[in-house]
């Protein structure tokens, strides 16, 4: 059986670059030859069908209903992308009625029964499809499917940005969901994202040791290490449609940033060629 | 703070907890103690009269009435801390004068100031509490100290029994004195907070669908008194008749704990249906077959109702509702009510009502019916955020257990 890892990217609020950054992993891995399955998992909000552009049959909600299998949910993006290794989505619903649904009707039992489903499809990946890599991309803040992800992860990548808000948010999660959740072995860290400094201007630009400065302090104050920071780009971040910027702009700080971050995650992997760029 | 299962979850200190039983228990138990004893003894009148004791017993409850009201004024101009040892020396006086003075008018002037002594300060007591407890706790605090009193009571009671008027009115003397520990133990300071206009505490909002709620109960419980036919003394026996007070007490006392446990699990509502659903039951079964049998069942789901609505209406809602800095008011509002259920009481010895039974557990039935109403438009007051974190924690737990055993099945 493969030894896949699962990564849930959650955060405390909305707008932090999760699905930016969970997309653009997922595709760098499998660019370098990994099998990754990057699934939809913010079922209150799906966002995967408009970033991908895709309308699949089933969706996660299907597989979460018993009404579908992983096999039926997965679409392999990998030949059109251009792929050394595999990239296999699964979606969540974005029709309004499926998500009023896993909102609105479903009961503590309900949930912890598609829990059991997700677990043993999260198995099956690793068995059947030999998956390196299965990404969660979930829902901010407190949500029974957030609460999911976060158990069944391995890892678990909180994305925040440098704002009071989000740093008061991150600490209370922390001692309120990630500490109980904590099992064995498992990993957080700390990505943060739309950093401010990349400006244009040469004397409004942080340097590396302050923007070092910031990660220690947020390291402390919250307990939780950082990983890295991307910085705030505009035409990233209010692009009408980013895609996959990691592979289709790999020379943008952006790009360069995210690799240096997604090298840091594979550790000492050595089957890997990582992109030293 | 942990004492087993009881306080699972308190954020209240073990010491603020103590305080809030050794003040309302001993008291609580207290004011039941002298009804029971004062009124069968009558000192200086030679034999039980009824007369005197039927006065006696009406200025008992009606001082305490009144006292409630002027004492929750009082209390906000004065330190708590020494208004509570006033309330408490009074009490430890007053059964003290009944042994010591006689006399058919000392009886009555003593009677009244037996109700004085607990009315005055018994608003503030319950204020006490209110101060003491988080909204999530406080129905879970005041089962306890309900239970704690009548399992005292029932304990006293049984005590006092075997003993003369002057013994058992000296061990309680004892038991309200015990009170006083609470004041060394805890500073009893008021919580403080605006004061609220007397008219202001009518108009919070929500506040007035209780009390028509809980007029209800107490005119549904109060008239049962008025009924002659509803306790036919001669098809049940005086050892049948003793059970029966025994086990409305021990109904007043677990139904109040666990109700609080529902309450502050699933909110107020719930609690308080359930409670006036039990005397709905009381007597429909009585008004179905009255026998020793269900006459005792009876009691049992009486004392149920009254321990289930005393601790989530008058102890839990009322502080719910009662902003801090004004709870006495709050308190004494409530406490009004408790008038109408004690006047119909008193009644019962002067009048009574010769009626089928089933026809007044009929009537009773949809009064109490009637009751609910309201209810089901009033707010709750235990707040929703409070009741999706408890659930949210559950559900940590759940997941937690599950994963972890998937984990454990897939490395075997």
């Amino acid at each position: 059986m493969s030894v896949g890892k699962a990564l849930a990217f959650h955060s405390y609020k909305g707008g932090t670059g999760k699905t930016t950054i969970a997309t653009n992993l997922a595709a760098y891995y499998a660019k370098l030859g990994m099998r990754v399955c990057l699934l939809d998992c913010d079922l209150y909000a799906p966002s995967l069908t408009t970033y991908f552009r895709k309308t699949p049959e089933s969706y996660i909600n299907n597989l979460l209903a018993g009404e579908a299998e992983i096999s039926d949910i997965l679409v392999d993006v990998s030949s059109e992308l251009g792929l050394k290794g595999k990239l296999l989505l699964g979606f969540s619903s974005p029709r309004k009625e499926d998500i009023h649904e896993i909102e609105i009707k479903h009961d503590m039992k309900w949930q912890l029964a598609a829990l059991r489903r997700f677990l043993a499809a999260k198995k099956e990946l690793f068995s059947e499809y030999k998956i390196d890599y299965v990404f969660f991309d979930t829902s901010p803040g407190i949500r029974y499917w957030s609460v999911n992800c976060i158990a069944a992860a391995d890892f678990l990548c909180l994305t925040m940005r440098i704002s009071d808000m989000d740093i008061a948010g991150t600490k209370k999660m922390v001692k309120d969901v990630y500490e109980s959740l904590t099992k064995f072995g498992s990993k957080c860290f700390i990505i943060l994202n739309k950093v401010p400094g990349a400006s244009p201007i040469q004397k409004f630009q942080e340097k590396a040791n302050e923007k070092m400065l910031w990660e220690k302090d947020i390291e402390k104050d919250i307990g939780i290490k950082v990983t890295g920071s991307i910085p705030c780009f505009c035409d990233v971040q209010f692009n009408k449609h980013e895609f996959l910027s990691v592979i289709n702009q790999p020379k943008h700080n952006f790009s360069k940033s995210l690799r240096v971050i997604a090298n840091k995650i594979i550790g000492t992997n050595q089957r890997f060629q990582v992109d030293e760029e | 703070m942990t004492l087993g299962f009881l306080t699972s979850g308190f954020q209240i200190p073990v010491k603020k907890f103590m305080a809030v039983i050794l003040l309302f228990s001993p008291s609580f138990a207290w004011f039941y103690l002298m009804n029971v004893h004062v009124f069968q003894y009558t000192p200086g009148v030679g034999p039980p009269n009824p007369d005197w004791v039927f006065i006696g017993e009406a200025l008992y409850l009606i001082s305490f009435g009144c006292s409630a009201i002027i004492g929750s004024i009082i209390s906000e101009r004065v330190n708590r801390k020494q208004f509570l040892g006033f309330w408490i020396f009074f009490g430890v006086l007053i059964p003290l004068s009944f042994a010591v003075f006689e006399g058919p008018m000392v009886f009555l002037l003593l009677s009244a100031l037996a109700g004085t002594s607990f009315g005055i300060g018994f608003p503030s007591c319950l204020a006490f509490i209110a101060d003491s407890t988080a909204i999530e706790e406080r129905a879970r605090v005041s089962g306890a100290a309900m239970l704690i009193a009548f399992v005292v009571l029932i304990l006293m009671i049984g005590i006092t029994s075997q003993l003369g008027l002057i013994e058992a009115l000296f061990l309680i003397v004892i038991l309200r004195a015990i009170s006083f520990f609470a004041l060394l133990i805890d500073p009893c300071e008021r919580a403080m907070g605006k004061k609220k206009t007397w008219g202001a505490v009518w108009t919070t909002h929500g506040f007035g669908l209780y009390f028509l709620s809980w007029i209800m109960f107490m005119a549904a419980g109060g008239t049962s008194y008025l009924v002659e036919s509803w306790l036919p003394v001669s098809a049940i026996s005086e050892a049948a008749e003793s059970l029966g007070l025994a086990l409305m007490y021990v109904g007043v006392a677990f139904a109040g704990l666990i109700s609080g446990f529902v309450s502050d699990r699933f909110g107020r509502k719930k609690a308080i249906i359930f409670g006036i659903s039990a005397l709905g039951i009381s007597y429909a079964l009585y008004g179905v077959a009255s026998s020793t049998e269900t006459y005792l069942l009876t009691q049992i789901f009486l004392g149920a109702s009254w321990g289930i609505i005393f601790v989530n209406y008058f102890m839990t809602v009322i502080g719910d509702f009662a902003s801090t800095g004004s709870r006495e008011r709050y308190y004494a509002v409530g406490g009004v009510v408790l008038f109408l259920n004690m006047a119909l009481q008193l009644s019962s010895e002067v009048f009574s009502l010769a009626v089928y039974p089933s026809v007044v557990s009929s009537i009773l039935s949809i009064v109490l019916f009637v009751a609910v109403i309201p209810l089901l438009y009033a707010p709750e007051t235990l707040p929703r955020d409070k009741i999706r974190a408890r659930k949210f924690k559950k559900y940590l737990k759940k997941v937690k257990k599950l994963v972890e055993e998937e984990e454990t099945q897939n490395h075997e």
